[in-house]
């Protein structure tokens, strides 16, 4: 029982093209904003529900606060908002991904968390540019399983965002 | 078709050497050579080395498909003669394996004839054209 | 090429040649004597020696040719190398700190004087041939310390597990409620409640613990800067006795580690600019020697660190001049003298037309006041001619943990720390007037700023009758932070907050509640930096109060 899929018979460097590397797959938590998108699984610390989550004035729109996890304080970033999708209630499948880029560790709120699925890189395709409601900067790729278009979101780039000026300061650049 | 004067078929089963006759048939004209494992393919190889394709089972006894890659992966004067290997479903990590060591291509048995045709055609088109000048004066 | 890189060039070469004789003395150590290796090592030495006498350190240099000098008599078997083994090695670890020194501070010479001293001593006490001390094995042992050194990341390891405890601790409160609720056994409950109160207690001091485990005596950062001060002297040809009191004063070692460069400014101006050269010093019928002098002492819940001079003291017309040129005045202020002298503090601020040096590394005291500001503290100077300067650091206890005055906006609670805090007063809206489309309000004699903590914050304003005033100083300055309830003092563990999105402006920080709720930290600096702040101005119009 292996999880590569290959056809019928094939050329050794168009297989290996794909499976020649050591990743050949990709995992990937999947969640929901309405549309299904992911990230990869090396960024995920944990997901927590959703608790007391304490504004910050003066922070950008996307920033919804910071929380308090094990006696660490992260700031917790609206993804509907950052995306500039339609906004959205916190619910109770609401969750926030705890994300680990470098030595950023940053929270995602986010509808609900699916689960983590493993995608050969072979389906992961770049973004189509009509389709997307999310500026296509943030996206890394799109992977097509059967019946569901997982879109892949590129975390560095969101977390290092445009200049956002707020009345007083300027925010991260 | 031209370029393909000579064939040498590695599996241990004496029916699929047959069917493999039939199937090749097609090239008319073509020599095949039988051999059962890897260690009986190296034989025939020391002898005669100027083979246009080798059709390579994995499982064999003896010494096996991955087993015979490894051992003909140093011997430059083999690298030159395409090998497809012919895998079973459920395997594809040994596919794998072999196309890392060196093999042009791949079908999973059981096949369709013309699955075969299609990739040797792709196979030998691949082929650098001095070799097939040597296997022609050969 | 520039000197920076050129030193970085010889440290990182240096470190190679260090290498090379480390693993030479780790070998002849295991396996004695070998004149291959011996000259092998003399080589690296003898390249290194070169390079350091290029660039100027002489007494590096010097060092390595002690060293040269022992190795060739160990060759040449006057010396046995199983006795000076020790010394050698910890003549390896010298040159490794004096590495470390240069790449950190580029501009203090290495002086191994003493290293020199003691290496000359440890050898001929080692390795003389004819008497040999009557060795005693417990010697080895050295003394029993009652102190470990400890990686300083364990302790934040540990704060993290105690925070960890104190959400469990909620966690136990909030099912405390709800089994309160469910189960009908009175002295079950009872006991639960009991011990969850004694398990916070307990946490409680396990903080407080940890908290004090992480501070240390400012000897550390004091010592650091004895030599510092001996060769800036020598080298402007003054004479400088440092005096340190209160060494064993104890902060914690986030703060000690944050004062080393404020500090070293500070005591770089004095010696640059407020200590004159012997002559002057004797014209005058000063000492010939100027002194500094550090203390440190606790006040309260604060580490006060004094550094004073006898020098020329701060000459306040000068000051006043400058301040003019630079518009930080107008020419009809009328600015007392502690104010005048606070103005050096202010941003660009120097009178002295070229900057040394030594001194010149375009840093200036307004530095060193923010990153006292930054670390909660506050910095004040004092200063009377010919008879010398002041400077005066109040610092926290501890970065980690401050007093603060909790106050209440729109429902939220935000946290202003105390060592800003003159006074808190209730007061009538009424008595909030406007000048200038400024809020202000008389309070002793002083007119002073209001500034709305709802508004500054883009929170939602409630009219109320009544609200309080934290009145805030910063030297003579005085500012009112309006808000609507005051919820006394409390010391609060500091948790830095994340910059990905940029600094919240007016947030200086967050701090985690015992029940693990967040309450954010004022920034009371940004109030001084607005330009809305006013000087209080002696009210002469009479307001109704």
């Amino acid at each position: 029982m292996s999880d590569i899929q290959l056809p019928a018979a094939g050329l050794a460097e168009d297989v290996l093209r794909i499976y020649g590397q050591e990743k050949k797959e990709l995992q990937i938590v999947a969640f929901s904003l309405g549309e299904e998108y992911g990230v990869p699984i090396g960024q995920v610390l944990e997901i927590v529900r959703v608790g007391d989550i304490t504004m910050v004035p003066n922070s950008p729109p996307y920033v919804e606060g910071v929380i308090n996890l094990r006696g660490r304080v992260l700031p917790v970033m609206n993804l509907r908002k950052r995306l500039n999708l339609a906004p959205g209630e916190i619910k109770k499948a609401s969750r926030v991904i705890v994300t680990e880029i470098g030595s950023k560790v940053i929270g995602i709120l986010v509808d609900g968390v699916s689960h983590v699925i493993k995608v050969p890189c072979m389906f992961v395709e770049a973004a189509p540019e009509e389709v997307m409601e999310v500026d296509t900067d943030f996206i890394q790729g799109v992977a097509k399983l059967r019946g569901r278009l997982i879109i892949l979101l590129d975390l560095e780039k969101l977390l290092r965002g445009k200049a956002v000026s707020t009345d007083q300061g300027v925010a991260a650049e | 078709m031209s370029g393909l004067n000579k064939i040498m078929v590695v599996d241990d089963s004496r029916l699929i050497h047959s069917m493999y006759r039939l199937v090749l048939s097609r090239y008319g004209g073509c020599r095949i050579v039988d051999a059962m494992n890897g260690l009986e393919a190296l034989d025939v190889l020391s002898r005669e080395n100027d083979f246009d394709l080798i059709l390579l089972d994995i499982n064999m006894p003896v010494m096996n498909g991955i087993q015979f890659m490894e051992k003909i992966k140093k011997e430059n004067m083999f690298r030159r003669i395409p090998i497809i290997v012919i895998s079973t479903e459920g395997k594809e990590e040994d596919t794998l394996r072999a196309l890392k060591l060196g093999a042009w291509g791949y079908v999973v048995k059981p096949f369709k004839p013309e699955v075969l045709y299609d990739l040797i055609g792709k196979v030998l088109a691949k082929r650098p054209p001095f070799l097939s000048e040597a296997a022609r004066r050969a | 090429m520039e000197y920076g890189s050129l030193l970085r060039d010889f440290i990182d070469d240096a470190e190679g040649h260090l290498s090379t004789f480390d693993d030479a003395l780790l070998t002849l150590e295991r396996q004695g004597h070998d004149t291959e290796i011996v000259l092998g090592a003399l080589g690296t030495l003898h390249t290194l020696k070169g390079n350091a006498g290029m660039m100027g350190f002489e007494s590096l240099q010097n060092y390595l040719h002690l060293l040269e000098d022992i190795l060739k008599k160990v060759n040449d078997g006057d010396l046995p190398m199983g006795l000076i083994m020790g010394a050698l090695m910890d003549s390896a670890n010298v040159l490794r700190s004096a590495l470390q020194g240069l790449g950190r501070d580029p501009v203090v010479i290495p002086d191994l004087t003493d290293n020199i001293l003691a290496l000359q001593r440890g050898v001929s006490r080692e390795g003389g041939n004819d008497e040999r001390p009557n060795i005693d094995p417990a010697a080895y042992l050295g003394a029993k310390t009652d102190t470990i050194r400890v990686d300083f990341k364990k302790f934040d390891d540990l704060l993290g597990l105690v925070g960890e405890l104190l959400i469990f601790k909620t966690r136990l409160n909030q099912l405390e409620l709800e089994i309160r609720a469910a189960v009908n056994n009175k002295p079950l409950i009872k006991e639960l409640h009991e011990g969850i109160g004694l398990m916070g207690r307990t946490v409680a001091g396990l903080q407080e613990g940890i908290m004090r485990a992480r501070m240390l005596p400012v000897r550390h950062v004091f010592n650091k800067f004895r030599r510092m001060v001996r060769d800036l002297a020598e080298s402007q040809g003054k004479g400088i006795q440092l005096v340190c009191e209160g060494e064993d004063t104890e902060i914690d070692k986030t703060v000690i580690d944050e004062l080393e460069e404020p500090l070293l400014h500070i005591i770089r101006n004095a010696i640059d600019h407020g200590l004159e050269a012997p002559g002057e010093r004797i014209g005058k019928g000063k000492s010939r020697q100027g002194m500094i002098r550090l203390s440190a002492a606790q006040e309260s819940n604060y580490v006060v660190i004094r550094v004073g001079d006898d020098g020329r003291g701060i000459d306040i017309d000068k000051v006043r001049e400058t301040a003019l040129r630079q518009g930080l005045l107008k020419a009809g202020d009328s600015a007392g003298r502690e104010e005048i002298l606070s103005l050096i503090f202010s941003p660009g601020f120097t009178t002295k037309k070229e900057v040394s040096d030594i001194s010149g590394r375009g840093i200036g005291l307004d530095v060193v006041s923010r990153n006292v500001a930054r670390l909660n503290g506050q910095i004040s100077v004092d200063s009377s001619p010919e008879r010398g300067t002041e400077m005066i650091l109040k610092l926290p206890l501890s970065l980690a943990i401050i007093p603060a005055l909790m106050t209440e906006v729109d429902g939220k609670v935000y946290a202003v720390p105390m060592s800003a805090v003159e006074e808190s007063v209730k007061v009538r809206d009424e008595d909030i007037h406007i000048i200038n489309n400024h809020e202000v309000i008389r309070f002793r004699e002083k007119l002073m700023p209001v500034v709305r903590l709802d508004e500054y914050y883009g929170l939602n304003r409630a009219r109320r009758d009544r609200l309080y005033l934290v009145i805030l100083g910063k030297g003579e300055k005085r500012l009112a932070l309006a808000v609507d309830r005051l919820r006394g003092q409390q010391e609060i563990v500091i948790k830095p907050l994340d910059d990905t999105f940029g600094k919240p402006f007016g947030v200086a920080g967050a701090s985690l509640m015992g029940d693990g709720t967040i309450v954010l930290i004022v920034d009371v600096m940004e109030f001084w930096n607005s330009s809305e702040v006013m000087r209080p101005v002696k009210s002469r119009h009479p307001y109704s109060v």
